[in-house]
């Protein structure tokens, strides 16, 4: 602490610097420029931008994107592709302990490859918490490999989008994150999951700290949906309702005790000069903890959230494009269970805070339904609910739900804005 | 003359824009000395397939603005139907003045003079907002916007967390 680098003006005083990375960044560039020569792999020009960045400003490279270099004009000859073993072995090989996130774009991952990977994320030593794996096309048996290293790995955050390994895949995939302790967020998008898989999603919905889901683009459909959020529906209900009871109990024991308590007062009066002079003393020599508490607050600033929970919780759930709709025989019934069991989460679970269902025609009643739902959450004083719906249903219909649940709005927006200016 | 008026009109704008930012972009040099050169970052506009984006554009003006319209080209990978794939953006109002000899655009539709920064970055949101695939800059995306739009949305989707990842 206090030693401060002298060209640090007063906005960048937050920034530190990380101890050896120039060094650290320096070696990790050495070996995998070798290895990029034995394996015959086009280095990843990210990579290698971010990390000559890294060692310019002494700061570990935290996360790596991988991917394929643009395609060559016509005319040129092809080159050698970017292969994710040879960047998986030097951070093996040089030992570069520091990367949290794993993001790789657009690369046909071979079935070994994937193992490759996920030998190294089985390794504690590598603190990987987010691995995003996005158009890799990854065939069922391949996610089978990767979900049974979640167990023992350090991920909070799975993206699999665009990878079509259908409802295998995912069954496979939720064997794996059963009973997890660690992952929060899965994301599957496009990832030709039909109605079949929600009752894989829903199980680890329930069994595992899974509670944020990003289900865009598939098509899980009414059934998928309800078969997904029935227990979690049913949990939730009764969980409100165990809160709604304990809360009246609370209230009439509140009532009760404020009857004793003024008969207490009348006591307890007499001995105050006593209990007072007590406390000022107290109060005095509490000060200076104080103060030592404010400090460390002032430089933790955030508080470590509480470690997540496993159980029936869903915290968001994108579901955009997902044929939730009355279109087919017999669809109808489907969609009101469905749509009733959305309106059961809605209306009773205090930890939803996000739910999608945009690019989904689920129709008029429907979406009354969730309406109705959405005014007996606010009734019942759970917290907000950011949501998002189709535009094809009545005027009103759509602007109340708009009024109730305050739209999806992505973070970060705010922020950013003032950095750009130059 | 003509120099030191399109100078003083950018440096006007540019003042203008820090003082009151507008929304949905945000606007500085790319080299403090060269006054023609702008680089803008667009936020992309919500409810559109951009959400959550943050495009990195340069904008070069001509010497003679604002007599001939700037160039705008995205520095961040965007797909578009009226983004060239070089990142060159197409839209009537960045066309020279005068009229177009296929017929397909009038001589209000394109460039004149008092179109500003503003006004072109508006154009611009509401590109990305409404591509229109009827005269595309990028054939393939055109084509895939009428045709697949679930692989188009991909695309877009890609686009956008990239243009997270580099801010």
């Amino acid at each position: 602490m206090g030693k401060k680098k002298e060209k640090d003006g007063p906005k960048r005083k937050s920034i530190k610097f990380d101890v050896n990375a120039d060094i650290d960044l320096t070696r990790y560039l050495k070996v995998y420029n070798v290895q990029c020569l034995n394996d015959g792999s086009l280095p990843c020009s990210w990579l290698l931008n971010a990390m000559k960045n890294g060692i310019e400003h002494r700061k570990y490279l935290r996360k790596f994107i991988v991917e394929p270099a643009p395609s060559p004009p016509e005319g040129i000859p092809p080159q050698p592709p970017v292969l994710l073993d040879t960047i998986v072995n030097t951070i093996r090989k040089a030992h570069y302990i520091h990367i949290n996130e794993l993001v790789v774009w657009d690369l046909e991952l071979q079935h070994k490859t994937l193992a490759n990977i996920s030998l190294l994320i089985e390794k504690g030593i590598y603190p990987i918490t987010r691995l995003e794996l996005m158009d890799c096309d990854i065939l069922y048996y391949s996610v089978e490999r990767l979900a049974r290293t979640f167990k023992v790995s350090n991920l909070t955050e799975v993206n699999l989008d665009y990878n079509e390994f259908g409802d295998e895949g995912c069954s496979r995939l939720c064997a794996g994150c059963k009973n997890n302790k660690t992952i929060i967020t899965l994301s599957l998008c496009y990832c030709a999951l039909t109605s079949a898989s929600g009752i894989y999603l829903g199980e680890i919905a329930y069994n595992s700290t899974i509670r944020e889901f990003y289900l865009d683009g598939n098509k899980i459909e009414c059934r998928g949906v309800s078969d997904m959020l029935r227990a979690i529906a049913i949990a939730a209900e009764d969980e409100h309702m165990k809160k709604i009871e304990e809360d009246r109990l609370k209230a009439l024991m509140i009532a009760e005790g404020a009857l004793e308590a003024t008969d207490k007062n009348v006591t307890s009066q007499l001995g105050t000069t006593d209990a007072s002079g007590g406390e000022t003393d107290g109060a005095a020599s509490d000060t200076p903890k104080k103060k030592k508490k404010k400090k460390k607050k002032g430089k933790k600033a955030k508080k470590e959230p509480d470690p997540p929970v496993v159980g029936p919780y869903i915290y968001k759930l994108h579901l955009a494009e997902n044929g939730i709709d009355p279109y087919c025989q017999g669809r109808m019934e489907e969609l009101l269970t469905c749509i009733g069991i959305i309106s059961r989460t809605i209306m009773h679970s205090s930890c939803f805070c996000e739910l999608d269902l945009e690019d989904n025609a689920i129709g008029n009643l429907a979406a009354r339904e969730i309406m109705e739902a959405l005014v007996r959450r606010k009734e019942g004083d759970l917290p907000g609910l950011k949501m998002k719906t189709t535009a094809e249903i009545q005027k009103d219909t759509f602007a109340a739900i708009v009024k109730l649940a305050s739209g999806l709005k992505k973070k970060k927006k705010k922020g950013k804005k003032k950095k750009k200016k130059k | 003359m003509a120099v030191a008026q399109s100078v003083l009109l950018l440096r006007k704008q540019l003042a203008e824009l820090r003082r009151h930012p507008v929304d949905g972009f945000s606007a500085g040099l790319v080299d403090e000395d060269n006054i023609f050169k702008w680089e803008v970052i667009i936020i992309g506009p919500a409810d559109s397939l951009y959400d959550g984006g943050y495009f990195k554009a340069h904008l070069t003006f001509p010497q003679d603005y604002p007599q001939r319209p700037p160039k705008m080209k995205f520095i961040s990978e965007t797909w578009h139907p009226n983004v060239g794939v070089d990142g060159s953006v197409c839209i009537s109002i960045l066309h020279e003045p005068g009229d177009d000899k296929y017929g397909y655009e009038t001589a209000a539709e394109r460039w004149l003079p008092v179109h500003t920064v503003e006004t072109i970055m508006v154009s611009v949101i509401s590109m990305l907002c409404d591509p229109n695939d009827e005269s595309p800059a990028n054939v393939d995306a055109a084509k895939q916007f009428r045709e697949d739009m679930q692989k188009f949305k991909k695309n877009v989707a890609r686009c956008v967390r990239k243009s997270q990842e580099e801010l």
